[in-house]
Formats: structure tokens, sequence, C-alpha cells
């Protein structure tokens, strides 16, 4: 027989049992609330010290003596009776690789308050050394030491444990963030539901505890504030809960529950995903369960599946389950058929259930998209028209009714969509550009007569385009107006109002108030003569006509009336001027 | 056990680290910890222990109070004092309060731990404090006698590693606390960790311009570094502090951002003492070298007076010279290169020249001077 010693156990046998097999580092965490769930605590406060490097788990629960503390230092051996949540024996030493020293404060009734610390900087830059693993756990270990009780602790009374994780080391203080281990916590332990803002979960842990399934739901405060399991938001699922047992060989293993969302698309974390409970704690994440089935699956329903069978055990990391038993296969065959139930019911939903388009159309109607909507609700009724069956699985079938129902529902609010939007379409067209043409046709009927010969012979044509003639009026009745020939008025107007040198002793051409606004209403007469005696700059092509050729129909209409409006008060303007000579005032 | 933590209400530029290390050691003990500055009534907390630091000697008093006051509030509570003023003179302190335990130098058991800086944001006075303080070494490889750095620390070693675990989130700067950094065997490995880090850094202790050299000038100069110190504390280091101040300068390191502590007013029988004609010629070579000078009056170890103190080689009036030189000729009590100023100390024949801020006020009071000047040189040369 070969005898074993402690020296044949190495160091590097350490990193594997602390660091290895917590994929994770927040997993110390679950180890941690494990401890102080299977000590009876009525409370667990979890918090932050020092700006988040320290972090504190305490537990108000029986706390432990001497021999106890000295038994919960011990690697891979555990005193705690199978049915404890924790059981393997790792617990204290899980955070090593998280911290610089892990400290245990803990007091039982009666006994005193006791202190120990564990050098876990030491044990890790040891895990490499070829060194015997007992010698280094003797080495980081420090003595247990009694610690004098305070004013406000008594012997007799207190009882509690306290977990330091102190100094949290740089490269971990990413994972071990406020925000990080809130979420950690809550996917994990077993917290209870916030019914205030879930209110199906109490009548899931009623349905949970009918069916076999005892969970220690401890409260735990995170930086004081409690942790509530999800879902967060039951207004995201219809209201049935579904129900499934899996039984295998006659015996139940394993209860589930889930909520189907209402809305045909994935869900959001927290509220998606099927999780393995254990005793309250998740085993794994929400692929465990999904990859079970082989195919696609969507993510539309949330919910649990508590394993009640004591053979079926949590591996080491709590990322699965064991396989060393005749169970787990054929209870990971039920759950696979199950998810790939659940598919088809998705298949279903989708082929069936329109709400969230029937809302969009709403709003599309609403902002007067009419065309677009009712082109949607021609493809949502070829949509509705497929039909693929639903899942045989029993659980589900109070879903089709739902599902159903729901779908008779959408069809009611489709054809409603329907008639609105035909009702709408029947209404006089909102002819815009009819309405502009006669509001331009309007005008000309009040404009000044020698414009409106020019305009009404364009569109007598029905053509509504700009009348370059139409500034002929203008340039004649500058003509008789100053007795000067088109070029001289060009030139003069040029010079005297001033848009380039303004020559001294140059009169105004014409003459309408106040020397000011003379030369406005010149540079007026001028921007509009100008125009329109450079005949091509009309062309088309030309960058200074360019804006008004890519204009739409619509707006070139608006352009177009505006246009020959000022044309009019120009027209009309000049008719009220005075001749050069006639008024005095703007001699100056 | 509740223990609660006293900053005496004295006037420092920096929160009590010594605490705030004490702090982390007793939470690691499951203790909750309380922090106060000066005397707080009506607390609301009844602690089981009171630990009280002190700083300089002559800010004894406001130890003296808080140790009254705290006495008289929590009679049972074990009280505890620690800090320089308490390690340089526990006997003092005992006379007058014989039931405090006295912490000499280092509170070895808390040295180790991350400061509890969170501490600081519930007090006024620091609440807005962003820089985490560090000792990479503790003691110093000279011996200088104005220095209690020998007496409490002793020679140097290294204390910290791995700088990154000791830097607490969110702080924006690294004062380092160093008396010597450069003579810390491991001062490269220390700096390019710093360097790493990537925070601006304060050599807050100074360095010693006697161990500056081209790689060392170059990784300051790459470090964020709001300003270097030093000092010059003795005209024998002369040479030393010129090519310091011209190797930093090549590597990059503008002139002004070069501040030197001038020590005055330091007397010893056994050593070199201080005068103040060699004060105006270090002061006067500072301003040469286009670098900032900060006159700093020497204090015996255990002075419970501040300024009291006067050199035999010193009168009290040139003490004062240089304090209204300070306050009229300088900044905020450093001496700038100013051109003004390196102009005047440059044309200056004597200390009272240089310093004198008004023509001297009475000729007795200058023929005293230097007579008293004669004497010194006598001393000195004996």
């Amino acid at each position: 027989m070969v005898k074993f010693t402690d020296e044949a156990f190495g160091a590097k046998l350490l990193e594997s049992i602390t660091a290895g097999l917590y994929d994770g580092n927040r997993n110390c965490l679950r180890e941690y609330v494990q401890n102080c769930i299977d000590s009876e605590a009525k409370g667990i406060d979890i918090h932050f010290e020092n700006s988040q490097t320290v972090l504190v788990v305490e537990d108000n629960g029986c706390g432990m003596d001497k021999r106890k503390l000295e038994q919960a230092l011990h690697l891979g051996r555990s005193e705690k009776p199978p049915t404890a949540i924790g059981w393997r024996g790792i617990g204290i030493w899980s955070g090593v690789p998280t911290c610089r020293r892990i400290v245990i404060i803990t007091k039982k009734r009666n006994h005193p308050k006791l202190r120990v610390q564990i050098d876990a900087d030491e044990l890790r830059q040891q895990y490499n050394l070829n060194i015997p693993a007992v010698k280094v756990l003797t080495d980081v270990t420090g003595d247990i030491e009694e610690l004098e009780l305070g004013g406000d602790e008594s012997i007799e009374d207190s009882q509690f444990t306290t977990i330091r994780l102190e100094e949290i080391l740089p490269n971990q203080r990413s994972i071990f963030t406020e925000d990080r281990v809130r979420e950690y916590l809550s996917s994990v332990v077993p917290a209870p539901f916030n019914t205030e803002k879930f209110t199906l979960g109490k009548e899931i842990s009623k349905r949970l505890s009918e069916n076999g399934v005892k969970i220690k739901e401890t409260p735990i405060l995170f930086e004081k504030q409690k942790i509530f399991r999800p879902p967060y938001n039951g207004d995201i699922f219809f209201s049935k809960i579904i129900d499934k047992k899996f039984i295998v060989r006659n015996e139940t293993v394993a209860y589930g529950w889930l909520l189907s969302s209402k809305d045909n698309r994935k869900l959001d974390p927290p509220n998606r995903g099927i999780y393995f409970k254990k005793k309250g704690f998740t085993i794994g994440d929400e692929n465990l369960v999904s990859n079970l089935h082989k195919g696609n699956y969507n993510q539309w329903q949330y919910g649990e599946i508590h394993i009640i069978a004591d053979t079926l055990k949590e591996n080491a990391p709590r990322n699965n389950f064991e396989a060393n038993n005749d169970i787990i296969e054929p209870f990971y065959d039920q759950v696979g058929k199950f998810v790939g139930q659940l598919q088809l019911m998705n298949q279903y939903q989708s082929d069936n259930i329109v709400t969230r388009s029937i809302e969009q159309i709403k709003k599309q109607i609403e902002v007067d998209e009419v065309k677009p909507a009712r082109d949607r609700i021609i493809h949502l009724k070829k949509k509705l028209q497929r039909k693929r069956g639903f899942p045989k699985e029993q659980a589900l079938q109070e879903m089709k009714e739902i599902i159903n129902k729901k779908s008779v529902a959408n069809k009611t609010s489709l054809r409603t969509l329907e008639r609105t939007i035909e009702a709408r379409m029947k209404e006089e067209p909102l002819d815009v550009i009819k309405e502009k043409t006669d509001r331009f046709k309007e005008f000309i009927k009040t404009s000044h007569p020698d414009l409106k010969k020019h305009l009404d012979k364009t569109t007598k044509k029905g053509k509504m385009e700009l009348n370059i003639d139409a500034m002929d009026p203008v340039k004649i009745l500058l003509q008789q107006k100053t007795g000067l020939t088109l070029d001289s008025i060009c030139d003069l107007s040029r010079r005297t109002y001033g848009w380039k040198e303004v020559q001294k002793g140059d009169n105004p051409m014409l003459l309408l108030s106040t020397p000011y606004r003379d030369r406005l209403f010149g540079v007026m007469i001028y921007a509009l003569h100008d125009m329109f005696v450079n005949t091509s700059k009309h062309e088309k092509g030309q960058p200074s006509f360019a804006f008004y050729e890519s204009m739409t129909a619509e707006e070139r209409l608006d352009t177009l009336t505006e246009f020959h409006m000022t044309q009019n008060l120009i027209l009309r303007l000049i008719e009220k001027s005075n001749p050069i000579g006639s008024c005095g005032s703007s001699k100056s | 056990m509740k223990i609660l933590l006293v900053e005496p209400s004295y006037y420092t530029r920096f929160p009590p680290l010594g605490l705030l290390k004490l702090a982390s050691y007793h939470r690691s003990r499951g203790n909750q910890v309380r922090l106060v500055h000066g005397i707080q009534e009506d607390l609301k907390f009844n602690p089981d222990r009171i630990e009280i630091t002190s700083l300089f000697t002559y800010a004894w008093k406001a130890v003296h109070e808080v140790i009254k006051f705290y006495r008289g509030e929590f009679c049972n509570a074990k009280m505890r004092v620690g800090g320089i003023y308490a390690s340089l003179m526990p006997r003092r302190l005992k006379s007058f309060f014989p039931f405090i335990d006295i912490n000499i130098g280092l509170c070895k058991e808390a040295d180790s731990y991350l400061p509890a800086y969170d501490l600081l944001k519930g007090l006024k006075e620091w609440e807005k404090w962003d820089s985490t303080i560090l000792f990479t070494s503790r003691g110093c490889i000279r011996s200088c006698p104005y220095c209690v750095v020998p007496k409490l620390e002793g020679k140097i070693h290294g204390v910290v590693e791995d700088l990154e675990r000791y830097i607490y989130p969110d702080h924006k700067r690294i004062i380092l606390w160093d008396n010597n950094f450069f003579a810390t065997p491991n001062w490269k490995k220390i700096l390019n960790e710093l360097l790493d880090i990537g925070l601006p850094v304060d050599f807050n202790q100074g360095i010693d311009a006697r161990l500056v050299d081209d790689e060392k000038a170059r990784m300051i100069a790459d470090l964020r570094t709001p300003l270097i110190r030093t000092a010059f504390d003795n005209i024998s280091e002369k040479k030393a502090l010129t090519s310091a101040v011209e190797i930093l300068s090549k590597s990059g390191i503008r002139r002004r951002k070069i501040f030197v502590y001038t020590l005055y007013n330091f007397y010893s029988e056994k050593h070199h003492s201080d005068i103040p004609a060699t004060f105006f010629e270090r002061t006067k070579h500072i301003a040469d070298l286009g670098c900032v000078s900060y006159p700093m009056r020497y204090e015996p170890l255990t002075a419970l007076e501040k300024n009291c103190f006067v050199s035999p080689l010193w009168t009290d009036c040139q003490l004062k010279m240089i304090g209204k030189a300070r306050r009229i000729l300088g900044y905020g009590g450093a001496f700038p290169p100013y051109v003004g100023l390196v102009k005047k100390f440059k044309k200056a024949h004597s200390f009272e020249e240089a310093f004198s801020v008004y023509p001297l006020e009475n000729r007795n009071d200058k023929a005293q001077t230097v007579e008293r000047k004669q004497n010194a040189e006598i001393i000195l040369n004996m």
C-alpha cells in the first residue's frame, strides 16, 4: 500500500482548488452567501468599504466557536450535512484570487469573538513553489485570535460571522463594482421576488412550496438595498404561469415555472432566460438550459427550473450538474425537449400575434402615413394566414387558448384599422398643387392690369411657370416715369442706389418719400430689374436660377406666386412714385 | 468595538494618514470606526477606544485640548496617542495625562493597510481630498542634524512594492512621502510603475539633488510632476544643486518648476550652523539658476512654540526680515526668479541689502547686525 503524507500534496493543487474552479471570481459571493444561509442567518448584509476596496459579507447566523472555525478553514472537507447548501468545504478559500487578505470574524453565543486572517497574497505567490500544500496553508493562515468585546456586545447573546475580502486587487476592481456585484447577487442567490413590481411573484412562491421546492429566501441587503431576484417587470409577460414537472422514473426531479413574453421579441436581461436552481441558488447560466435544445431558440420566456431530487448534484464550480448518476441524462433530455416545445410555441405566437405591428400602424396613421400603413396591413394579413401547429406539450396547452384569444383581438384591431385607412383615403385627397394653383389664379385676378395681361397669357395656356415677359410693364412704366432708356436706367440705378460706387450728383430715378426709403426702393427695383434684364440667367441650369429649377412643384408654385406678387407690388409702387423734379425733398 | 479616531484641529495641509491606516486596521478587526476633526460635541457614538494623532511638537495645544475633551466625554474609553509629538515627547504628554497610552514611532500593525480615505468624505476639512499618499520607503540615507527622520524612522528601507494596489480608486494624483526617494534601492522599478499608472506624482518631500543623474531626470520629466522639490540647506551642496538643476533642465523640466527649500536659522554646536550670509548666498544662487527658492525656518525638534527659536548666529530682526521679504518681494512665501528679484540679489552686497524691503530703520540695529555677523564668522572659523 502506498502511504501518502503531507509531502504528497503540493502547493499547485491549491491553485486549482481556489482559482481554477471558480471561473469568474464573483463566484466567491455565492460561497459566502451559502455559508450565511447554512448558519441559519435571518439576514445577510453585503457592502463595500473604503471605495470598493473591501467587500464585507455579514450575517447574523449562529457563528462559530474555535473548533468550527478551524473546520471551516479545512479544505475539501466539510462537517456540514449534505442537506446544507455548501458542503464541499471550499467556501472560505474562494476569495483568494480576489483580494490581498481574507478575514473571518465570528462569534457564537457564549463563546469568545474570534478572528482569523488568510494572507491571500502570499498564497497566490506560493502556488508555484514546489512545496507541500500543508506548509503553504499553515504559512498563510494566521492564528485564531480572540477579540475584545465592545460595550455593545455581550458574550451571551452576540452571534454573527463576517467575511472581509480586504484590498481587492486592482485587476479585480472592474469585476467587483457595485453594479456588477448587485447583478451577480440578484441572478444567483435565493433572493425573494420584488412582489410590488412583479405581482405574480407571490403566486409563484406559493406554487414552488406546494411543489416541494424548499428555498431559504433570506433577506439580503447589498449596499443598504434589498436584493430581489428577477423578473422585475411582470407587464411584459402573459399573466399565465406555465408549470412544468420533470419526472424521471416516477420521481419528480424538478419543478419549473415559466412566463412567456406578450411581445414577439427577444426579452432583455435580466428578465430573460430559463435557469436551473438548486436550493434557490442558480446553477450555470441561461445557456445551460437553452443549449439542451438542438436548434434555434428565441428567448421569449423567463423561468426557473428548481431541482428537487437530492441525487442531482451541482458540480464544484456550480456551472453544471455532476454527470455521475443515471437521472441526469433523461432529465436533460426532457428539458431539451421542453425547450423545443417552447420554440414551437414561439413560432405559433409569431404566426398569430401581431400586437407590436398594430401599435406601429396606429402610430403611422396618427402621423398621416396612410399609404405605408395600408401596405403594412396587407403584409400582416398575408402573414396571419400562415399556420404552423401548436406544440403538443401538455404544460403549454393553456397558452394556446391565450394566444388564440389574443390573435382574434389582433385581427379585430386590424380590421378596424383597415376601415379607418379606407375612410381616410376616401376623404377628398389633399391636393396641395390644386390649392396653390387656385391661389395663384386668384392673385392674378386682383393684380395690376398691365401685369395681369401678361400673366393671363401664360396661365390660359395652363402653364404655371415664371413669365419673363411679365417684367415688361415694369420696364415700360420705369421708362415712362423717368424718360430714360433701359440702358441708362440700369446704369443710373446701379450708380444711384449704391450697389457699386455711387457717383456724386446722381439723382435717384424715382422718388418715393424720404431719401432713405428711396434708396431701399431703388435697390429693390434694381434687383428685380437686373434679374429680368439679364435674361441669360433664366436659362435652365444657370447657377443663379438653379434654386428655382430644383424646387418641387409645390415649392415652385409658392415661389412663382410670391415672385409675381412682389413684381406686382413694385409695379404699383413705381406707379405711385414721383418722377424726379416733381418733389424737391430728396434732392439733397 | 467602537473606535473613535481624533485628528486634533491644528493646521495641516495633509489628512491624518496614520489615523486612516489605523481605521482600516480596526475595521479589519470587525470594529466600527468614526473619524472626527478636533472637538466634536454630541457625537452619538460611544467609543470603546479613542485613538488620537499628533503632529509637530509646537502644535501640542490642539492635542492636549482633544485629550481633555474626549476624556471628559468618554471617561471609560481607552485612549492612545501617537504621531510625531507623542513620539518625540512621550514623557511630557504622559506627565499631563497619565491615563493615556502612547504609541512611539510607526504603528507597525496598521502601517501596511490601505488608508480608509472614505472617512475623509465625512469631514468638511477633507471632503475634497483626492490624492493618494504613499511611502515607498521609510528612513533616509542621510543623517542631517536638523531632521527628525533618522530619529523616528532610522536608515532607509523599502516598504511598498506593487504600487498600483495602494492607489485609491478615484484618486487623481499621487503624493510620495518618501524622505529620500532616489536613495531607495528600487527607485527605478517604482518610477516605472508610476509611469505606467499615469497619474501626476508629487515628490512631496523633495528629491536629493546630490543623487540626480541623467536617467533619473529623464524619468521624472516623463511623469506628470507638478513641480520638482529639492533642497539647498548647506552651502557645501552648491555644486550638487547646480549640476542637478542643469541635468533636470536638460531633460526638459522648466527651471521655474524647480522648487528649492532653503533652511535658515539652524544652529548646532556639533554641526555646521547656518548664518545669514550663507543663506543669502544660497538664495542668490537659486535665483541665478532660474529656480524658485523657498526659505524654511529651522525649528528645534522639540520646539513647543513656533517661530520662537533664534539661532545665536541670527538676530530676531534678520529672521523677521526674511518673513517680510517673503511676503512683499516674493510670492506665496517663495522667491521666484523674477527679473527684478534676481537683479536685486545680484546687486546686494549683504544679507541686509538683499532682503530689506525698506531702507534699514536705524543704524544701531545695522551696526549690531554687522557685529553679530562678525562674531558668527569668528565662531565658524574656529
